[in-house]
């Protein structure tokens, strides 16, 4: 069911990232998962394209503003990831304007919230949009936290009051956060799945992979209560 | 719950509710076609927030410039010759190609004529 958007208009907020790791790991457990490319520099098309992975993902690149809905008429995984780009462009809005949910992933820094600010802002006034023709039509969202210190690492300042402002502003977000790892990086510099990596000594492989996991378990509940929702309607 | 700490049944056994994830995935339809929309209001309710289009427009195919003559500086005299279709585009060809009026694709080619 879900076509699912992974959007932050500041670079480097971890959108690639967040999308190889869940669109590796759903494809692992057996779920059909395309990835759209839609960042230029086309990061997972090249890990797609130039790595021996033996991951069952589909990913489509060279997504562009003119292209999009046909590419996503012609879509038939279960889960559809839209991997996009680090500005704030009509292909972004568009494809949150077409998504069933949106993930915005945020780093601890005022630069990566604002942007942020700017995603939430944009779903909210394309699910407006949406309703105008359908009443029932919704676009939920989750911030997720981005590169957070590993579990018993200490946790920054800046990331406490940035938690307690998205709690105070009504802004939902993941429970599970997606934290620093080195085996997070050399997904892409390997260019295998977490999975793919168990012979390679990339840091502790296990805790990246419990965190993936952890993170696709609450995607996936989020999902479901999404589509029981759509059919209460 | 290990059952050596339950032998005497005080506590109920606990049940994993959930069920493993492969499962749930399986439950998943394929992706639904997306609805139809109005992609100007979708573009307009963007634009206040800063989401623009990035992508250029291609740029008109311009014929080429062909460089301005300097200010002659000696009297000229008009010259209309008739020529054969595939002559005249060779002509002209030539002086696009070179980016020459055709006063000066003549004058060139009538030195090059001398010279050889």
């Amino acid at each position: 069911m879900p076509v699912i958007a992974v959007s932050n208009p500041k670079g480097g907020a971890g959108k690639s990232t967040t999308t190889l790791l869940l669109a590796t790991y759903l494809a692992q457990q057996g779920a059909s998962v395309s990835v759209l490319d839609a960042d230029p520099n086309q990061p997972i098309m090249d890990w797609k394209k130039n790595g021996d992975s033996k991951t069952s993902l589909n990913v489509v690149g060279g997504v562009r503003e003119s292209n999009l809905m046909e590419i996503l008429e012609g879509q038939t995984s279960q889960f559809v990831f839209i991997d996009l780009e680090g500005t704030a462009s009509l292909l972004v809005s568009r494809s949150i304007a077409m998504a069933d949910f949106v993930i915005v992933p945020v780093q601890a820094s005022a630069v990566d919230v604002r942007q942020a600010g700017k995603a939430i802002r944009a779903v909210r006034d394309e699910e407006k949009v949406a309703q105008r023709s359908n009443a029932s039509r919704r676009i939920p969202y989750r911030v997720l936290m981005t590169r957070t210190p590993a579990p018993g690492a200490p946790v920054s300042a800046v990331q406490r009051q940035l938690e307690v402002e998205i709690e105070a502003a009504g802004i939902p977000r993941f429970k599970t956060s997606l934290a620093e790892r080195m085996a997070f990086k050399a997904v892409f510099v390997e260019r295998l799945t977490l999975a793919e990596m168990k012979d390679l000594r990339v840091g502790n492989l296990d805790a990246a992979y419990e965190n993936v996991h952890e993170l696709a378990e609450e995607l996936i509940s989020l999902l479901q209560e999404v589509d029981g929702d759509g059919r209460k309607h | 719950m290990d059952a050596s700490i339950n032998k005497f049944g005080l506590l109920d056994d606990e049940e994993d509710v959930t069920p493993p994830l492969a499962d749930r995935l399986a439950a998943f339809p394929v992706v639904s076609p997306r609805p139809a929309v109005d992609l100007a209001a979708v573009d307009a309710a963007a634009a206040s927030h800063g989401f623009v289009s990035r992508e250029a427009a291609p740029l008109p195919v311009q014929p080429p410039a062909r460089r301005r003559r300097a200010i002659p500086s000696e009297p000229t005299r008009h010259l209309a010759i008739r020529l054969t279709a595939s002559a005249y585009d060779r002509f002209v060809a030539y002086a696009d190609r070179y980016k020459l009026t055709y006063h000066d694709a003549l004058v060139q080619l009538m030195d090059a004529g001398e010279k050889s």
